[in-house]
């Protein structure tokens, strides 16, 4: 019986342990592809909210339009553009923009992670094409393409090009 | 020169076929995949529009090989393809165009084919069109020659016989313009000229040869020759009631879709065409009733009045009946005279001329016509005077008997002395 009384504590403390083991366990999934194949473009309303109903994603674009022209008396933006890349990170941009704007999604929210500068003048004719290690964005307009991860621009498709040609 | 001009435009080939290869390598290669998409979307849409709006073989061929050039355009983009129509993928939806494709090709032979066909009808129905109008035109001279020989009797017997025929003839005819309306669009299906509307234009179809025409002519034309003429008997009502029928049957079979597809107002002609074949069937009838009515009397028959079907068939079973009934009473040579009167009425004429176009035209039933038969035999059994026959041979029979025995009486007595 006093075997039992004294064993008892350590047992209580064993058991705690377990529980607490038991709930900081959380399951997690590696190696998942977010990369959406084509890119979306879409018209803001009125209001510039943006509906993508075939991804199911609804955001309103003049915090954008704002860091770009700093106007938002109204809504200037014809058209928006947008690519989930590999990672899971929204790449957007839209004709006139100088920048694409990386976005992380969080809780009713895309939360920029990276706003990556393209040219001073901005892309008249931007457009996301899915590749398998980054986002490719095109100025139809030159015809230039650009190597976009969640870092920045990595380099020109031509650059990489000339470098695989040396 | 030629040297010079050969080389040069050799050159000239080889640097176009270059740029052109560097142009295309380039777009290639900045290419929009959204744009690709966007761009083969569009394609794919257009060719599903020219499918359902081609209208002929050709035009389904040239679609066919736009299908061609589209799968070899877009075979390279296959894997951004298959996504973008996700879950369906590139090779269905070219196999979907490509069956599309083949069976427009196919429907569209069908319709050619089914054309030519109808076009041969059309000229087979004109050609019946212009012997009817012959025919027409031969009686109209052959009843004012009538009307002018009444002086002559037997000239006025020839020519009414040749009148008579000639309406046979056009009966004829007419019934060969049925069969061969409805054969051919039995042979080329009600529904076909529903899509033959589609591809023919409405002037195409609606000419003046067309047999739509015809069909106009023939119930006008018919009533004309009914009013025209109150010469006819009883068989000749019959015969055209035939013709009539089978006419008001084929245009309740083929009408609706005739008139679609030769008519620029195919309800006010639907309509013209019915009004007319119902005037001529009530004037038909009309003038049949009353000439079978007068047939019966001209034969000293006294049957109640009849103007229709049933009551043709109850006025004929009541004379019958009450002819039995007055011969079982008396069985005296006034009974037996209104039994031959019928009999012969009925053996000579009605079954001789009528009975075939009257079960023809359900003026009588087949059974009916039995049970008047089977009556009238049953009457002339009844309505036959008894014979004296059995009679006169007994007394021959007695007299001969009475003979033989005053000679053997004799030839005993004389034995005797």
């Amino acid at each position: 019986m006093i075997y039992s009384l004294r064993t008892l504590p350590a047992l209580c403390l064993g058991c705690m342990l377990l529980l607490f083991a038991g709930c900081k366990q959380s399951m997690v999934i590696s190696d998942v592809n977010y990369s959406q194949p084509i890119e979306t473009v879409l018209t803001p309303n009125e209001n510039g909210v943006v509906e993508d109903v075939q991804h199911g994603l609804s955001f309103n674009i003049l915090p954008l339009q704002y860091a770009e022209t700093e106007d938002t008396s109204s809504v200037t933006t014809r058209e928006v553009r947008m690519i989930r890349g590999k990672e899971g990170f929204y790449y957007i941009t839209a004709a006139g923009y100088s920048n694409v704007y990386v976005m992380a999604p969080e809780k009713n929210q895309l939360k920029l992670k990276k706003k990556i500068k393209i040219s001073e003048e901005g892309i008249e004719q931007p457009a996301f094409n899915q590749r398998d290690t980054y986002v490719q964005l095109l100025n139809r307009e030159t015809e230039d393409t650009y190597m976009l991860t969640e870092e920045g621009v990595k380099q020109t498709d031509q650059e990489l090009a000339s470098r695989e040609e040396n | 020169m030629n040297l010079f001009k050969l080389n040069y435009t050799g050159s000239l080939l080889a640097l176009v076929t270059f740029v052109s290869i560097s142009v295309s390598a380039h777009a290639q290669q900045v290419q929009s995949d959204y744009q690709i998409q966007q761009e083969y979307n569009q394609q794919v849409k257009e060719i599903k529009q020219s499918l359902e709006s081609v209208t002929t073989l050709s035009e389904a061929q040239q679609v066919s090989d736009r299908i061609d050039s589209l799968q070899m355009e877009y075979v390279d983009h296959r894997t951004l393809i298959n996504k973008a129509v996700y879950p369906e993928t590139f090779e269905e939806q070219i196999s979907e165009l490509e069956e599309w494709a083949l069976s427009a090709q196919d429907q569209l032979a069908t319709i050619e084919q089914q054309q030519d066909k109808l076009q041969r009808m059309n000229s087979e129905l004109t050609s019946y069109g212009k012997k009817l109008n012959n025919l027409n035109s031969h009686t109209d001279s052959l009843e004012t020659a009538i009307q002018k020989s009444i002086a002559s009797e037997k000239e006025l017997s020839d020519q009414l016989r040749n009148y008579r025929e000639n309406l046979e003839r056009r009966d004829q005819l007419i019934l060969s313009f049925i069969d061969s309306v409805v054969v051919t669009y039995e042979d080329l299906g009600l529904n076909a000229m529903t899509d033959m509307e589609n591809v023919r234009s409405e002037n195409e179809l609606n000419t003046e040869e067309s047999p739509l025409k015809m069909m106009r002519a023939i119930p006008s034309e018919s009533l004309q020759l009914l009013e025209a003429n109150q010469d006819l008997r009883p068989e000749d009502y019959l015969r055209m009631k035939a013709v009539q029928q089978e006419f008001s049957r084929m245009w309740s079979k083929v009408g609706t879709k005739f008139t679609q597809a030769y008519s620029v107002n195919p309800q006010q002609t639907k309509s013209e065409i019915e009004q007319s074949i119902n005037q001529w069937e009530k004037g038909l009838n009309d003038r049949m009733w009353t000439s079978l009515q007068q047939s019966f009397q001209q034969a000293d028959i006294e049957v109640q009045d009849f103007n229709n079907s049933s009551t043709l068939f109850e006025a004929l079973n009541t004379y019958v009946e009450q002819g039995l009934t007055k011969s079982r009473q008396d069985s005296g040579n006034k009974t037996y005279q209104d039994y031959t009167k019928f009999a012969d009425f009925w053996n000579t004429r009605v079954k001789e001329y009528w009975t075939e176009n009257m079960i023809r035209t359900e003026v009588l039933s087949s059974s009916q016509i039995a049970t008047i038969d089977q009556k009238t035999n049953r009457w002339a059994s009844i309505a036959q005077p008894e014979s004296n026959l059995m009679a006169y041979l007994l007394g021959v029979s007695l007299f001969t008997i009475a003979v033989l025995g005053f000679m053997l009486f004799r030839e005993k007595s004389g034995k005797k002395a």
